[in-house]
């Protein structure tokens, strides 16, 4: 199918690719897929890109990425909603956000991750409720 | 919206399936209990706001921001963050689970080797 994105143009994706977000991301509730696109071809970062709205997509990058241990227990509501088997079926991206256009200053949710099940194509932002986790954690270590 | 008045231990039932208890109440400070199907999502509303807000500020992202972001994570991993992911106040909430949830499972991302003795 073709999307139009603002970001990225007219894109054309499989139809396989657009995943259905069954716990939609949170304040966002209306729009449901979403594809998964490459930011260039060396980037760890990534966005998942709304089919329905142009202007609407999430940078998003793999918490791997920081020196940290993240455990995430999935709540039994999201094991449900998002028909999980197995874990190994499962990607799971942490949203990023820039502050003023200032990547030094960039962070990242951990409290919120999205979990996308590549099995069955559909996907949701979770709440690690009671985890501790940040929902600002910060990807860069203070400046001095 | 509907705004009712409760006194310790009484409940609320919401659709035939959530039940609402107060459990404890005192000095402006009130404890609940909610009963409900797992299917059902129930967030403290701060929590629900933080991410929502953080949502806004992910979706406002432009291509040349995540290509500086990229650039700083490739180039000076040194800077990447390492400190503990965790906040320090411990959650007071508690799951009880009448039923065996058996839950599906953990993510472990970057796990940690126990330290050698």
């Amino acid at each position: 199918m073709n999307i139009t994105t603002t970001r990225f143009g007219e894109i054309e994706v499989q139809d396989d690719r657009v995943f259905d977000f069954v716990m939609p991301f949170i304040g966002y509730d209306q729009y449901r897929k979403f594809v998964l696109l490459e930011h260039n071809q060396n980037s760890n970062f990534r966005w998942v890109q709304s089919t329905e709205m142009p202007e609407l997509a999430f940078a998003v990058a793999s918490a791997a990425l920081l020196n940290i241990e993240y455990v995430i227990d999935l709540p039994d509501s999201a094991v449900e909603k998002l028909q999980i088997e197995s874990v190994e079926d499962l990607l799971v991206l942490n949203v990023a956000s820039i502050p003023h256009n200032n990547p030094r200053e960039a962070t990242i949710n951990l409290l919120a991750p999205i979990i996308m099940n590549l099995k069955q194509k559909i996907a949701g932002q979770v709440i690690l409720t009671g985890s501790g986790y940040d929902v600002s954690f910060p990807m860069f270590k203070k400046e001095e | 919206m509907l705004v009712v008045t409760r006194k310790n231990g009484q409940k609320i039932m919401i659709n035939d399936d959530i039940e609402v208890t107060i459990v404890d109440s005192r000095m402006g400070v009130c404890k609940v209990a909610i009963n409900a199907p797992r299917h059902y999502k129930i967030y403290r509303e701060e929590i629900y706001m933080q991410i929502k807000l953080a949502n806004l500020m992910g979706q406002n992202s432009q291509k040349d921001a995540v290509d500086k972001l990229s650039n700083i994570v490739d180039s000076q991993k040194e800077l990447i963050n390492s400190d503990s992911a965790v906040n320090k106040t411990a959650s007071d909430e508690v799951v009880l689970d009448d039923n065996n949830s058996g839950r599906k499972g953990k993510i472990f991302i970057n796990k940690k080797k126990p330290a050698d003795e």
